[in-house]
């Protein structure tokens, strides 16, 4: 089969994701990037307002894009100044950020076949282009996945490829959580037991649920209580927001609750979202009325999530980017996020600094994780791919 | 968007010539555009009510969709009543658009880009909608035919459709319909013919292949088919279109009927 032209590529931006087709679009996004979704990136428009899409039509439809936005002005997890500690740049400078608005985890969606290198190439260009049309130093790419950093990267010259971040997955193997302990070591088998047992002995159990209204309520007030008590000002009208958002969007009803319950009162919930065989965790919430020595945190997003989503046909759950020790220790891998950095010309910060850079970023997991990482991480050590110039 | 692959050593043997030339990603980004072509007139308004009225009752059936891309097919077939249905294809950009739909819509469809052998005479009904003109040379195509049949139960049904062997040669011919299809070779069998989708905003070509009447009865009635049956357009009471009725005289696709032969 042969295809004979190569149709040239149409660059379009809409000022929300509803501009463009649900379908093709979610086709291009991969199981790992639910928050890149065309359900999610409407939930965002819809409760934070709308934020642009860059597209890139083909003569048959749509073959790539992302959401753009720009990036937050306080210390966080979006905020460029916090990126690179020890690495000089422009990072005081506005960026254009690329992805969805506060997502850990961000890839373009891309087609695949023969054409995606070339293609990603020409996002990769246009975004450059743009942000500087617009008045950005350059373009940012935040917690995307190193081997598809890379892979764009090699396709176009301007680019920089520096970590900054790692995000957690758990392996769901076809046993759920008993065959996970069993490819543990002793002392985490045991820790593992000794948590699971003391959430029983506490009078907890766990059910999943659907998301409806009664038990949103409920949750929406746990996680807003979980995020005051790490720093979030965000209080409940805020949460009530975002899930108002799902609801319009319909992406709530990829939602699933893992409810920790003591009589009939809930001490804890996790919501995940269901993207193709992937589990993603998103939002913890926690009754700190009723003591939390139980251990319900982990026996709702890590024990028992094995246990659903073996039974459920998911082969991997996504746990983010904080507390990567304390996830490590039960079984999660580690795998790497770099920061993607699109400038049209020369780049600011030579490919020599960036490897330098990553590389003591590589030792510094290495030391913290050790056998934790996952194989990817290999690609810091081809110091030749790394900055691709 | 067709496969005659499979992971079991039985069907390997079928044919490894057709997967060295295919490149199962070629389709990969065409998912959007399969989709919107079903609904162009002559699928609308001819093919679809052909196909309804051959496949009949699909209650209580297994369907394959053979070569499914983004699912359209599959789709229309189970809102004409099909509960089992399988959708298999290759191209992962395709599946990926089919299992999104999928996830969202839950009509209990599996799409699957292997024919493993589990499928060995599980289908009642294959339908393989435009994969034979994808088979490059004849052993493809038999590979093909081949797989087609050994999905099928004792009995079971094919419905395929390839390019018609008479189709028009003035390329301009089916322009009113979104397409043209250009010989690029003296018409034979396995001569190359440019499928250039040209509806507005489309523009995209994929080469084909012609093969005559006598090389597909051939190669289907050699894999175990007991009937080789070509169907017209089955046209309803209400009045065609002009360019429809056009279309009637000389479509660019065929459809053929096959049943396999039972065990005796």
């Amino acid at each position: 089969m042969l295809i004979h032209s190569h149709e040239p590529a149409n660059p379009t931006l809409f000022p929300n994701i509803g501009h463009v087709d649900r379908h093709e679009w979610d086709a291009l996004v991969s199981d790992q990037d639910f928050f890149n979704s065309h359900g999610w990136l409407a939930s965002l428009d819809y409760a934070l307002g709308e934020g642009d899409v860059f597209t890139l039509y083909g003569n048959a439809g749509l073959l790539g894009g992302s959401a753009l936005w720009d990036g937050e002005k306080q210390p966080g997890l979006f905020y460029l100044p916090d990126y690179f500690p020890g690495l000089d740049g422009p990072w005081q400078e506005p960026f254009l950020w690329v992805g969805a608005r506060r997502s850990t985890h961000n890839e373009i969606p891309c087609v695949r076949g023969r054409r995606r290198g070339e293609i990603l190439s020409t996002i990769a260009k246009t975004l450059a282009h743009l942000a500087k049309r617009r008045g950005y130093y350059a373009a940012i790419v935040p917690y995307m996945p190193l081997s598809q950093a890379l892979e764009v990267a090699k396709s176009y010259p301007h680019a920089r490829v520096i970590m900054h971040s790692a995000e957690a997955t758990l392996a769901v193997p076809v046993g759920g959580l008993d065959s996970q302990l069993q490819l543990q070591r002793s002392h985490h088998r045991v820790r593992a037991k000794a948590e699971l047992t003391a959430f029983s002995r506490l009078g907890n159990r766990v059910e999943w649920c659907q998301l409806d209204e009664s038990l949103l309520e409920s949750a929406t007030e746990l996680i807003a209580n979980n995020r005051e008590k790490y720093g979030s000002h965000q209080g409940p009208d805020w949460m009530r927001r975002i899930f108002d958002g799902q609801k319009k969007s319909s992406v709530i009803g990829a939602a699933v609750a893992a409810v920790a319950k003591r009589g009939d009162e809930i001490s804890g919930v996790t919501i995940f979202y269901r993207f193709g065989d992937t589990l993603h965790a998103r939002y913890y919430g926690s009754n700190y009325q009723i003591s939390d020595n139980d251990f319900r945190y982990f026996v709702l997003t890590y024990y028992h999530s094995l246990d659903y989503a073996a039974k459920n046909g998911i082969r991997e759950c996504r746990l983010s980017i904080s507390a990567l020790g304390a996830k490590a220790l039960r079984g999660a891998a580690i795998e790497p996020l770099a920061a993607l950095l699109l400038f049209e010309n020369t780049p600011p910060v030579s490919a020599r600094e960036c490897d330098n850079y990553n590389q003591h970023f590589y030792q510094h997991y290495e030391q913290q994780h050790g056998s934790h990482l996952t194989p990817d991480w290999a690609l810091l050590d081809k110091r030749k791919i790394l900055c691709c110039i | 968007m067709f496969s005659t692959q499979s992971s079991d050593s039985s069907s390997s043997k079928e044919s490894e010539a057709n997967l060295s030339k295919f490149d199962p990603s070629t389709f990969d980004e065409y998912a959007g555009l399969y989709e919107k072509m079903l609904t162009w007139p002559y699928r609308k308004e001819l093919e679809l009510p052909t196909l309804r009225q051959l496949l009949g009752d699909l209650s209580g059936l297994k369907v394959l969709d053979f070569g499914c891309g983004p699912g359209v097919i599959s789709r229309w077939l189970h809102e004409q009543g099909a509960e089992h249905i399988v959708g298999h294809d290759i191209s992962e950009g395709m599946l990926n658009y089919a299992r999104r739909r999928e996830e969202k819509e839950q009509r209990g469809i599996h799409y699957s880009s292997d024919l493993v052998d589990k499928y060995n005479e599980y289908f009642d009904i294959v339908l393989g909608v435009y994969v034979m003109p994808y088979a490059a040379q004849r052993e493809d195509l038999l590979a093909m035919c081949k797989t087609m049949a050994r999905i099928l139960k004792p009995g079971g049904r094919l419905l395929t459709l390839p390019i018609h062997p008479d189709f028009h040669s003035d390329p301009e011919f089916y322009r009113p319909f979104g397409l043209r299809l250009i010989e690029e070779q003296p018409r034979a069998d396995g001569s190359q013919v440019r499928l250039h989708i040209c509806q507005p905003p489309y523009d995209v070509n994929i080469l084909a292949y012609y093969w005559s009447r006598q090389t597909l009865e051939k190669a289907l009635y050699d894999v175990g088919f007991q009937t080789v049956s070509w169907k017209p357009l089955h046209v309803n009471d209400n009045p065609l279109s002009e360019e429809l009725s056009l279309y009637v005289q000389c479509p660019h696709a065929a459809i053929i009927e096959c049943v396999k032969e039972k065990i005796c």
